[in-house]
């Protein structure tokens, strides 16, 4: 703990805490600061730049009934302390006396720094070399093809550190995460189609590879996709790609699992706790604890421990993801699922890695199966219904399935709708091979943006596409 | 602090520099059904410093411009010289076109963007206005609302003597309604910002959201085909961004599109219906996209990007300006489009329209749970959250489905209402008809 700011801090939140539960029932504190380096280069303009820090305090204040946050990036003992005083004065006065009022349990006693395992740290790699690399990535794909008119490589890294405070706890964490994402831009003359792929893991340099038969993989779907058309709506027997599952998982199950909607009365699934919502080989889990996963940490925004959730148990459903205000509500057991998009931010209950579990078929034996349908790739973008369990993944590839095989007639862009049950329920086969993209950001509604992961094995179904 | 960067940066070997202050306060509250779950208050302040380097480069015919910025909050004031020395060796790392920061303008424009009647009580009052507002509606309850009242200063100045200041204000919510019948609930998200307290109209946005709420307990999902689709509401915050797209700057610098001046943002074929023209419009009153000054202290201003269909302009800060040697326009403000010349419920006629495939089906769409073109190819695909089937028979409501399209294609036979609307970010026909897009449902 190198930074003088987090070594004061750690030093005297555990008195303000103190002195702050003199006024008010609980109080805690987390400090989040973030830093890092992002290169950016395409075929006109570069960029090395420092990620923006993301750091201040919130000190939160529960009276029993509501909670009061502040939170700002400046401060100067003892004014700040003065000045919390007057706050937690203010969020005790606001008692209303004819309401009850409630205990928050603090946790037990813990008192622990955790570290995420960096092998090669980014910052052990000059950033000559780092642009380099960004800079090779890029050439080999502007020289694949004429048809390539520009390309985006990016290389980022990401420290976190949080340290979270409370009566019971000081909890602190250094989080490092590594990214690198292509774009490239393919123009057939009238038309530019631009296809992105990448990683993002925990760890350092050695947890990222993209290889050149990646890049050369997407200027031929970006190829495939400027001749394309677009798809007569119906209803298909379809095959998922680990991506677009993950989409599934994450957009049409993972938000309406969040519990914080079940306190407002707005998750359908809150209805189906113990029930069947899938297919009895569907498995789906959200895994904080998986920490070499982008969306993995020690512990939440709210102190709460990292462990795993198993959502769906043999398409059957199990429980939601808590933040600490639904998980006091409604007397649920805590799951680390209390995230901010930032200290400046509210927590929500948020998913972090959240994935359908492996099954027993392979890729092959799953697009074998069909007869006609079509195989979905490059998924980019879903939206949430978790009142209604409607379904909107939206993907820029849809291959036609023949007798087994795939044409190479592709369709784009490609939309699917439909019913979360009705979908889940069609799936008939899981494949074998989950794996976890890092590069999806996920907003709670359109705000609060965080990074979490998204994944599965290929999935058979049937859905609306269009 | 300001002068405490400028003292830092001085002697050092760069060419030019820019420095820009922000300082928010934001006030938050957050509803879980009818009660207070929790009230935040926010205060930062942070400078961005953008340091640039003009030097030779190797196998470059030209000087090159070494750019690099960093973010600075007043905690972390020790570290200043420190993160000036790393972004000057970063800036010394990457080769980019050379282009000039602007001086200090002559003048800047009177844009309003500020509401000074708002304070902490705003926020009270909402609460109060909000569940009054819900209380008024049958069948209605309040899943959850938050409130936001943000108040943003910003001083920007750079190595010219460029040194402009502007404040504003925003007003945000999100609040969910559910409405019940008989087994069904549906509820219906609505969030919006503002400017001002007298254009927030949370009593009139809790009636048309309860109204879309209510009716999607009865909706039916949409016919399957091509049919004529008239949008209005939500989707046409982000209905022209293609259009936009095909004059940016930015995207033809780096081959994103392939526009001249002179062509048309529609694909090829006769145009049928209305032409479409467009400003980008820095000054429009209450725009969330309104500003003094852009990110690199350009007066805002109102500039024609498309006309009957023809790029006439670039939208074009000042670096991509330079790059292209076009006018510079500013930074994306709001986006304005023009009107058309039929009444807004004379679109809502299909026998006046001569109908579509079907002959005689019309469907209306006011919200989608997210509809976003596509900007590089203009395709869009979106699930349809609430809408009507409007035929000689009636109308009935409608909910699922997905509506799918091409905006050049479309724009060459569609029509635009007379009437405007502002929302965010745009200020556009209060309805766009198009002849034809295809919808997928039953």
């Amino acid at each position: 703990m190198s930074d003088p700011i987090l070594s004061e801090l750690k030093t005297k939140l555990p008195d303000l805490i103190r002195r702050l539960e003199q006024i008010v029932p609980t109080a805690c504190a987390l400090y989040k600061k973030s830093s890092g380096t992002t290169i950016r280069v395409n075929r006109l303009q570069e960029s090395v730049e420092p990620q923006d820090p993301a750091q201040g305090l919130v000190v939160t204040l529960w009276n029993g009934q509501s909670f009061f946050e502040y939170a700002f990036n400046r401060w100067e003992w003892p004014a700040l302390e003065a000045d919390l005083i007057n706050r937690a004065k203010t969020a005790a006065a606001s008692v209303d006396k004819t309401r009850p009022c409630s205990e928050i349990d603090p946790g037990p006693p813990l008192a622990k720094d955790f570290f995420t395992k960096v092998v090669q740290p980014p910052s052990a790699v000059s950033l000559n070399d780092r642009l380099a690399e960004a800079r090779k990535r890029l050439n080999t794909a502007l020289a694949i093809d004429p048809q390539v008119v520009n390309a985006l490589s990016l290389l980022e890294d990401v420290t976190q550190e949080d340290l979270y405070v409370n009566r019971n706890k000081i909890l602190f964490q250094t989080l490092t995460r590594v990214e690198i994402i292509m774009v490239v831009f393919v123009s057939d003359g009238s038309k530019v189609t631009q296809v992105h792929q990448g990683t993002c893991k925990n760890g350092g340099l050695e947890a990222v590879r993209f290889s050149d038969d990646e890049i050369r993989a997407m200027v031929a779907d970006g190829k495939k996709l400027n001749a394309a058309e677009r798809l007569s709506p119906g209803l298909f027997d379809v095959v998922t790609d680990p991506e677009w599952s993950g989409i599934i998982a994450h957009e049409c199950f993972g938000h309406g699992m969040e519990t914080d909607l079940y306190v407002r009365g707005r998750a359908k699934s809150q209805e189906f706790i113990g029930k069947s919502v899938a297919s009895s080989i569907v498995n789906m889990f959200d895994d904080p604890s998986a920490v070499t996963e982008a969306g993995g940490f020690f512990f939440d925004d709210e102190g709460q421990l990292a462990s795993p959730t198993h959502i769906i148990k043999n398409g059957i459903l199990q429980r939601g993801l808590t933040d600490l205000a639904s998980a006091h509500k409604l007397k649920l057991e805590r799951s680390a699922n209390g995230r901010r998009e930032g200290f400046d931010r509210k927590a929500y209950a948020r998913m972090t890695n959240t994935f359908f579990g492996n099954g027993a078929s392979s890729k092959e034996e799953i697009i074998a199966s069909v007869k006609d349908g079509l195989y979905l790739r490059h998924a980019t973008n879903g939206m949430e219904d978790p009142q209604a369990w409607g379904i909107q993944v939206e993907g820029l590839w849809a291959e036609e399935i023949k007798n087994g095989k795939l044409t190479g007639t592709v369709y784009s862009p490609v939309i699917m709708t439909g019913f979360v049950p009705d979908l889940l329920s069609s799936i008939t086969m899981v494949g074998n091979d989950c794996f976890i993209s890092g590069l999806g950001m996920c907003g709670k509604g359109h705000k609060e943006w965080i990074k979490n992961t998204t994944g599965g094995p290929h999935l058979k179904m049937t859905a609306r596409l269009a | 602090m300001i002068e405490k960067i400028k003292n830092a940066i001085t002697g050092k070997k760069l060419s030019g520099w820019q420095i820009r202050e922000t300082r928010e306060t934001s006030h938050q509250l957050f509803l879980a059904k009818e009660e207070r779950e929790c009230v935040r208050s926010v205060e930062t302040q942070l400078f961005r410093v953008t340091l640039y380097q003009r030097r030779k480069s190797a196998g470059a015919r030209n000087d090159v411009l070494g750019i690099a910025s960093f973010q600075i909050g007043a905690a972390e004031l020790p570290a200043l010289e420190k993160r000036i020395d790393e972004a000057i060796f970063s800036a010394s790392l990457v080769n980019n076109q050379l282009f000039e920061l602007p001086s200090q303008p002559e003048s800047l424009p009177v844009v309003e963007r500020m509401d000074p009647s708002l304070s902490v009580k705003t926020l009270d009052e909402c609460e109060e206005r909000i569940k009054k507002a819900v209380s008024n509606e049958k069948q209605i309850r309040l899943s959850a609302a938050e409130f936001f009242m943000d108040r943003v200063q910003t001083r920007l100045v750079n190595h010219h003597g460029l040194d402009v200041e502007q404040e504003g204000t925003v007003l945000e919510t999100e609040f969910i309604l559910l409405a019940e019948s008989g087994s069904r609930e549906n509820e219906y998200i609505n969030r919006y910002k503002r400017r001002f307290l007298s254009d927030f109209d949370l009593e009139g946005e809790v009636k048309q959201s309860a109204q879309f709420a209510r009716e999607a307990t009865v909706a039916t999902l949409p016919k399957t085909g091509p049919f004529p689709v008239l949008l209005s509401g939500e989707p046409l915050d982000h209905l022209f961004n293609p259009l936009v797209a095909r004059a940016s700057a930015r995207l033809k610098y780096n081959r994103m599109v392939e526009t001249e001046l002179g062509s048309s943002v529609a694909s090829p074929g006769e145009i049928k219906g209305d032409s479409i023209h467009v400003w980008h419009n820095a000054l429009l009153k209450g725009g969330l996209g309104s500003y003094r000054f852009d990110g690199f202290g350009t007066p805002g201003a109102r500039v024609r990007l498309i006309e009957n269909n023809i790029v006439r302009a670039f939208l074009a800060e000042k670096r991509y300006a330079d790059y292209l040697n076009v006018p510079v326009t500013g930074e994306e403000g709001n986006i304005e489009v023009g009107p058309g010349s039929i009444p807004f419920n004379h679109l809502l006629d299909p026998e006046r329209l001569g109908g579509g495939a079907d002959g005689d089906v019309l469907y209306h769409l006011q919200a989608f749970s997210a509809f976003e073109p596509n900007v590089m190819t203009g395709a869009f695909s979106a699930e349809i959250r609430a809408g009507f089937e409007i035929s000689r028979k009636g109308v009935r409501p409608i909910k699922g489905g997905s509506v799918t399209g091409v905006l050049q294609e479309a724009i060459k036979d569609c029509r635009l209402s007379k009437e405007r609307v502002q929302r965010e970010r745009v200020l556009v026909p209060q309805g766009i008809f198009f002849k034809s897009l295809t919808l997928a449902g039953e």
